[in-house]
């Protein structure tokens, strides 16, 4: 990250500081001695900063990831990301705290039975009903992103579960400013918090439907044509007009969607597998997913829909005049476009990784680019055991690798296996680039 | 985010609530003095001692120390037929109060309490609330419980000498203040 997006993030941190505070003090400003002068009035004012902090964040992160084009770049659209992955567990656990503490609460205070009472509360009391289908929503999109739970689902699965927090977050509103006693009779504590909700739905409407749709009707980008590169890998050429106005660079990422019945709906994170040209972008994609299976029955002509490009996965990361690209299976599409885009002075070794010699995709490019200049490309078909991707292994291959910039692309496995491996050749985090290829978008 | 972020996170959330707290303080001073009323044995409300005084100890009171009894009384009655009762202490049959009697509304933090009493020969027989916080869904429930509880209450000490309702220490409160003014207005 660069100075100045490294400053741009301290002042980012600071306003989502502020938010924080103005957001504690709304229950702060308006709360009275009762509330704290014993065990459960305590508890339910916990309950409610809790609920506030954890609304306030849930709303920060969907607004990190609404690809606002300013801060994309002031910050850095990995950065945002990461800050979204980091908030997002946050604010589930504050909230979850705030349905529990409110229970406790209010059964006490009323000298109920918890579970009578959370009947009561959940059917009684006014939009308590849809909170409780939120928080259920809430709760399984936090759940799913593990990365535990998140290794175990397609990323069709995954995505369409985190869908629905936008539903959740709204569906969480009313209960909000009907019964949080920070907001009834305090008009400007609710304005504040109706202009949050406000401010959030904009920004996704602007920034995540109308900005994205305008740009694609405008490049005009439709399939032209579906090549088949080895056993369930496909490439998809998509010509466009005024495509290196995107400044789109090899090793980036787009996020795409077809428009064509039963894919219109979903969006994918594929990475360029060439450099982009001003009239053509290629991704090759292998059928990870529920959807990504369907891309070999695209025809060409389909609409495509982008967002991006993202990732600092790029050429110009580099610092030394060596680099090592390492790939894992189809993980070597974004290296091939990459190849294209270094300096020609610049020394260049590739290893690829594949359990078996079909799975060597894109080989023929790689070789003829390999020849065009100068790179050395070294392909390591068999399992895991016969190849081990450690230091040692790594250098009987590329014997510069220690004073190499590492570039790897491919299952997180291996990805964590080429990371220890730099780590222990002492080389600088600044020189590790990678990319987990299932951890692509938000 | 590094350490160095957290701190400007924390120093951003720490100078965002300390603008709203000096600008808008939280109402702990007005809160204490209206709460602790009730439920703290009427150290703070002026008015508590005068129903207790009138009912029992009067008797032995005015041979000692007549004049504090009758201002105490004074007080606390405004202007109704009262004062000539509590004077005329050895014929206690004369003059009891009947009628229905609206206390004054007390503001509580929730909304306004108004509490409506009718008096038979001296003995509270009935006790409503002509207004009790229903703003939002969460007091109305409180209020509907509570309420309840502080008629019987009412009925059964046949003065302002409630416990109150946990839970609902608001309405409590202002059943209570409003329960003695209404009392005053029946010179009880």
């Amino acid at each position: 990250m660069s100075i100045g997006k490294r400053y741009n993030a301290d002042w980012a941190s600071i306003v989502l500081g502020l938010g924080l505070g103005l957001t504690a003090a709304l229950y702060l400003e308006s709360t009275h001695a009762s509330d704290w002068n014993s065990v459960y009035p305590i508890v339910t004012s916990i309950s409610r900063i809790c609920a506030l902090l954890g609304s306030y964040l849930a709303l920060v992160g969907l607004v990190l990831v609404s690809r606002i084009s300013f801060i994309e770049r002031s910050i850095g659209h990995d950065r945002l990301v990461i800050w979204h992955r980091k908030l997002g567990p946050y604010s589930l656990y504050l909230i979850t705290f705030h349905v529990f503490l409110v229970s406790i609460g209010y059964a006490a205070n009323d000298h109920a039975k918890i579970g009578v009472e959370i009947w009561r509360i959940v059917v009684k009391y006014p939009w308590m009903l849809p909170a409780s289908v939120a928080f259920i929503f809430f709760a399984a999109a936090g759940i799913t992103s593990y990365k535990k739970a998140r290794a175990k689902m397609s990323y069709e699965t995954w995505w369409t579960i985190h869908l629905y927090t936008y539903l959740a977050i709204a569906l969480s509103f009313m209960h909000q400013v009907l019964t949080g006693p920070m907001f009834i009779g305090h008009p400007l504590n609710k304005a504040y918090w109706t202009g949050l909700y406000l401010a959030a739905a904009a920004v996704i409407i602007l920034w995540r439907i109308a900005i994205p749709m305008v740009r694609s009707l405008r490049h005009n980008l439709r399939v032209e044509q579906v090549v088949v590169e080895g056993p369930g890998v496909v490439s998809i050429i998509m010509k466009g007009r005024g495509l290196d106005r995107l400044g789109a660079q090899g090793g980036q990422f787009f996020s795409w969607r077809f428009i064509a019945p039963g894919q219109w709906w979903i969006s994918h994170p594929y990475s360029l597998s060439a450099a982009p040209t001003k009239h053509h972008m290629r991704v090759t994609v292998k059928a990870l997913g529920d959807a990504s299976t369907d891309v070999i029955n695209l025809k060409p002509g389909t609409r495509v829909f982008f967002e991006g490009p993202y990732g600092t996965f790029v050429a110009s990361k580099a610092t030394r005049g060596h680099v090592t690209l390492i790939g894992g299976g189809v993980g070597i599409t974004p290296l091939r476009a990459l190849m294209e885009e270094f300096d020609p002075t610049m020394e260049i070794d590739v290893l690829f990784r594949a359990s078996v010699e079909e799975d060597l995709v894109l080989r023929r490019e790689l070789d003829s680019l390999a020849d065009a200049r100068g790179a050395r490309v070294h392909y390591l078909v068999g399992s895991r055991k016969i190849h081990p991707m450690n230091a040692k292994y790594i250098m009987k291959f590329v014997p510069a690798f220690r004073d190499s910039d590492v570039y790897v692309c491919g299952p997180t496995p291996l990805v964590e296996a080429v990371r220890e491996a730099a780590q222990s050749c002492g080389i600088p985090k600044n020189r590790f680039h990678d990319e987990a290829f299932e951890f692509h978008a938000v | 985010m590094g350490a160095k972020r957290v701190m400007l996170i924390a120093g951003g959330t720490i100078g965002g609530l300390g603008a709203v707290l000096s600008i808008t303080p939280p109402q702990f001073g007005s809160a204490t003095s209206n709460g602790g009323g009730l439920l703290g044995g009427g150290s703070t409300t002026t008015t508590t001692p005068a129903p207790t005084t009138t009912t029992t100890p009067t008797p032995t009171a005015t041979t000692t120390a007549p004049t504090p009894a009758a201002t105490a009384t004074k007080k606390a009655t405004a202007s109704t037929p009262a004062p000539a009762a509590t004077t005329a202490t050895p014929t206690p049959a004369k003059a009891k109060p009947s009628g229905t009697f609206s206390g004054n509304t007390s503001q509580t933090r929730f909304g306004p309490v108004q509490v409506q009493i009718t008096v038979v020969d001296g003995k509270i027989t009935a006790a409503k609330a002509l207004q009790y916080p229903n703003n939002d869904f969460r007091s109305q429930q409180i209020s509907q419980q509570a309420i309840p509880y502080l008629v019987q209450e009412t009925l059964a000490a046949n003065s302002a000498n409630i416990q109150g309702v946990g839970g609902a220490s608001y309405t409590s409160q202002g059943w209570y203040d409003s329960l003695v003014s209404a009392l005053a207005k029946a010179g009880m």
